[in-house]
């Protein structure tokens, strides 16, 4: 079954997130900030990360270049908002597969998922 | 009763409706995100308030940066459009204070905050589930204002890209099956990052084979504007075939065109974009997105929705109203236990030595151990760090001193001191009260202070600790202090006392005067301080929850505020007194001794009974007389007192004998026995009687001590 983690720091989304994606049978694993993806990114090696980028303890961006360290076929979705245009470049750089911008709908986050997971 | 649930069933099922055809948010969600809304809500009032005064601290404005943004995200999921706007107007003036277009002002943080108390506004509608007229346009433009003042240039400068340049004229010749493409594709205009887009299109290609030239440079992607159509001259063994499925797995393209070495065959690929409804996914996607997402919606499948499907939760969520519930169990279990304890005992007087009783006895002492530490970890449960109550004061503290004039800064320690939640409830408005009175009457304006030869800032602190299992909270500030000479005046021209009472008070309580009903030191009211509602007030409510309040004050100095509270409110640990064939518990937080009496001891002093206590006199209330308990026997030789203390008055309550002490859960009287003057709550002892909680505040005003 192909896991998902979701990394944001607002519960609400979270929640919303895996509402969706349990729907759909997925096994939905969460995480709160940066550190703690790190940490669960390495115990249940999901195949799909989706990962907010303003975060507090560690940003989505040092959390997604550690993840890469790790596994450098990690593949990882960044969340965003308008006005992160430089981040998320950054963060395609540093190896993030592709990106979604808050509010997303849900075939975004489905497609995004799919491609990745396919 | 079932029509009744109908109702009700149907009344929510209308609201549910209505919430949803406002904002997307279901009724589960709502709590979480009411919560969350109101915790980001907090963290900009603290950090603005804060940032006012260190506005070069970058952590501060990364968290106010990041509350915001939150905000934003969250009020974008439920399709709130106003908080939305002003969430972003809010995150870009963060954005431009770290990007130091402009600095810190009063007047920023001005609007920002009244951009806080709109997004408050804004939050209401979500739990209503209606619309309000509030407009945060206003606002809104005045961000804007700042902002056009900050910028240098216009942020939607487009790089300029030129036309993709012509096939070239002798197309190079590639031994090893190697061809040359040129590749265009267009980026979803409405992409947040479309050089993201474009760089990511750019390694796509370079995992293929080796890109020639490239337009926009990647010097351009790198300057991350804005970027609509790119174009590659790409060298590669792959088919065009092999290109097109590679850089369909991109995001956001709309339009990708691959043409072969200048032989014009052109293969065109329309990738997934938002723009295209779901239903209209393009065919060359549809077979592959059906192909992937059948498997996991089946049924059969989705085994682990809901809780096996996530990961180890270390928390769960848990309703007010349970953990009461579970406390009142193991109140109830408190008392079984109690009753367990005479029972063995009468049982070990009968029966000495008997196995079977030695037996029950370790067990009933096992259970007791285990009683104890359910309750201490359900009272934990309860608990909540004062710092939910204590980290709202900075912000308010900051309107109110704006208001009055004066300056005033905050200082809170021991914000992590954790107390039960419903006394946090309960000491909420006192406190409030006692900031105001600190603000409005405590702390001097500028001019004076600097006169009086003090900084012009005044200071406001708070502090709250653990004591000997009590909760101490003080507000504290460096003001003019309580002139108690001032107080005897006060009360004479109010003609609350005469001029002779009033001489005859001491400091110490003529400066509790102002715990009297109806007297007010200010000179005018104020739209700080309020009207009336005063000490006396934020006194009964501390007393209420079994709390005491004290004033240390000296002039021109500053005044403190000393509130001390037990940590929980079911659970009253109390001394058990007799008085003829009545059992009394008193609140072991008002005991401060006991004593026993003779008669010889109890002397009269202008017809009241008093004894003398090391050196000072004490004055003596009869519990019997108070509750009109007759008694056998009028001499009786050796009578007992409680020593209670209640904010300043030292009194002795005489007893006919103390029963020990004991934990009692308290139960409310209920409405068919209403309020007893100087009796608070009842409870059931161990031995299964019932005993009444003395409230001793209204029992020593029933004695006429005040």
């Amino acid at each position: 079954m192909t896991k998902i983690l979701i990394v944001d720091d607002a519960e609400f989304l979270r929640v919303r997130i895996i509402k969706m994606l349990t729907g759909q049978g997925f096994e939905v694993y969460e995480a709160e900030n940066g550190a703690k993806a790190v940490e669960k990114y390495k115990e249940v090696r999901p195949d799909v990360v989706l990962m907010d980028i303003t975060m507090p303890e560690m940003d989505g961006l040092a959390a997604l270049k550690e993840i890469r360290a790790f596994d450098s076929q990690a593949k990882v979705v960044m969340l965003t908002a308008l006005g992160q245009e430089s981040v998320v470049l950054e963060a395609v750089k540093s190896g993030a597969r592709d990106f979604i911008v808050k509010p997303f709908e849900h075939d975004r986050v489905m497609s995004a998922i799919h491609k990745l997971a396919g | 009763m079932l029509i009744l649930l109908q109702s009700v069933w149907i009344l929510t099922s209308i609201r549910r409706v209505a919430m949803q055809m406002v904002f997307d948010i279901s009724q589960d969600e709502l709590p979480i995100f009411l919560a969350e809304v109101d915790e980001h809500l907090q963290t900009l009032d603290e950090t603005l308030v804060e940032l006012e005064h260190r506005s070069d601290d970058s952590d501060l404005l990364q968290n106010a940066f990041r509350a915001a943004h939150t905000l934003k995200g969250m009020a974008g999921m439920i399709g709130h459009h106003r908080m939305t706007n002003l969430t972003h107007a809010l995150e870009t003036a963060f954005d431009g204070l770290r990007k130091a277009q402009y600095s810190v002002s009063t007047a920023l943080i001005d609007l920002c905050l009244d951009a806080v108390d709109g997004l408050r506004a804004l939050r209401e509608e979500v739990i209503k589930g209606t619309l309000s007229d509030y407009d945060p346009q206003p606002l809104i433009e005045a961000f804007a204002e700042f902002n056009a003042v900050g910028e240098h240039q216009p942020k939607e400068k487009r790089v300029e890209i030129p036309p993709a340049p012509a096939v070239p004229q002798s197309p190079p010749t590639h031994s090893n099956g190697k061809k040359e493409f040129h590749i265009q594709a267009r980026i979803d205009p409405r992409s947040v990052a479309s050089a993201a887009r474009a760089f990511q299109l750019m390694m796509a290609l370079q995992e293929l084979g080796e890109i020639v030239s490239m337009q926009p440079t990647l010097e351009e992607i790198e300057t991350a504007q804005p970027v609509q159509t790119f174009w590659a001259q790409l060298i590669t063994p792959a088919t065009a075939d092999q290109i097109l499925q590679k850089l369909g797995q991109i995001s956001e393209i709309e339009k990708i065109d691959v043409q072969a070495d200048g032989d014009g065959r052109s293969l065109a690929a329309i990738n997934e974009s938002k723009t295209t409804p779901p239903e209209q996914t393009s065919p060359a996607e549809k077979p592959e997105a059906q192909a992937q997402a059948a498997p996991v919606s089946q049924p059969g499948r989705s085994r682990s929705n809901g809780s096996g499907g996530r990961g180890v939760e270390m928390t769960v969520r848990t309703s007010v109203e349970r953990l009461d519930s579970l406390m009142n169990l193991v109140g109830e279990l408190i008392t079984d236990r109690n009753h367990l304890f005479q029972v063995r005992n009468k049982l070990e007087a009968q029966a000495h030595n008997d196995p079977l009783v030695e037996n029950l006895a370790e067990t009933v002492a096992h259970i007791s151990r285990i009683t104890d530490q359910l309750q201490e970890e359900v009272m934990r449960i309860r608990m909540l760090p004062i710092g939910n109550l204590l980290h709202k004061f900075p912000r308010m503290v900051r309107d109110m001193s704006q208001k009055a004039g004066k300056l005033v800064d905050v200082v809170i320690h021991g914000e992590d001191t954790e107390l039960d939640r419903s006394m946090i409830e309960e000491i909420n408005d006192p406190l409030i009260h006692l900031v105001r009175n600190a603000i409005d009457h405590g702390i001097e304006p500028p001019e004076e202070r600097r006169a009086a030869g003090k900084p012009e800032r005044g200071t406001v602190t708070l502090n709250a600790w653990h004591e000997q299992g009590r909760i101490i909270l003080t507000v504290s500030d460096d003001g003019r202090g309580i002139d108690p000479s001032v107080l005897r005046k006060k009360v004479v021209q109010k003609g609350l006392m005469t001029a002779e009472e009033a001489a005859a008070l001491s400091d110490e309580q003529a400066v509790d005067l102002i715990f009297l009903p109806g007297f007010s030191t200010a000179e005018k009211v104020t739209d700080i301080s309020g009207r009336g509602v005063g000490m006396d007030i934020v006194q009964t409510n501390i007393q209420r929850v079994n709390g005491t309040i004290h004033i240390e004050t000296a002039v021109g100095r500053g005044t403190t505020f000393q509130i001390v509270l037990p940590l929980t409110l079911a659970i009253v640990p109390t001394l058990l007194v007799r008085v003829g064939s009545a059992t009394f518990a008193i609140p072991l937080v008002m005991v401060l001794e006991t004593l026993r009496l003779s008669p010889a001891d109890i002397k009269t002093i202008r017809q009241k009974p008093v004894t003398m206590l090391r050196g000072s006199v004490l004055p003596l209330v009869y519990l019997s007389e108070l509750f009109n308990i007759p008694q056998n026997g009028t001499q009786r030789k050796r009578l007992f007192a409680v020593v209670i203390q209640s904010g300043k008055h030292r009194v002795g309550l005489v007893v006919d004998g103390f029963m020990g002490e004991e934990e009692v859960v308290v139960k409310s009287l209920g409405k068919l026995v209403g309020e007893i003057p100087g009796i608070s709550s009842a409870a059931i002892l161990g031995d299964g009687s019932i005993t009444l909680i003395v409230d001793v505040p209204a029992l020593l005003r029933l004695a006429g001590i005040h």
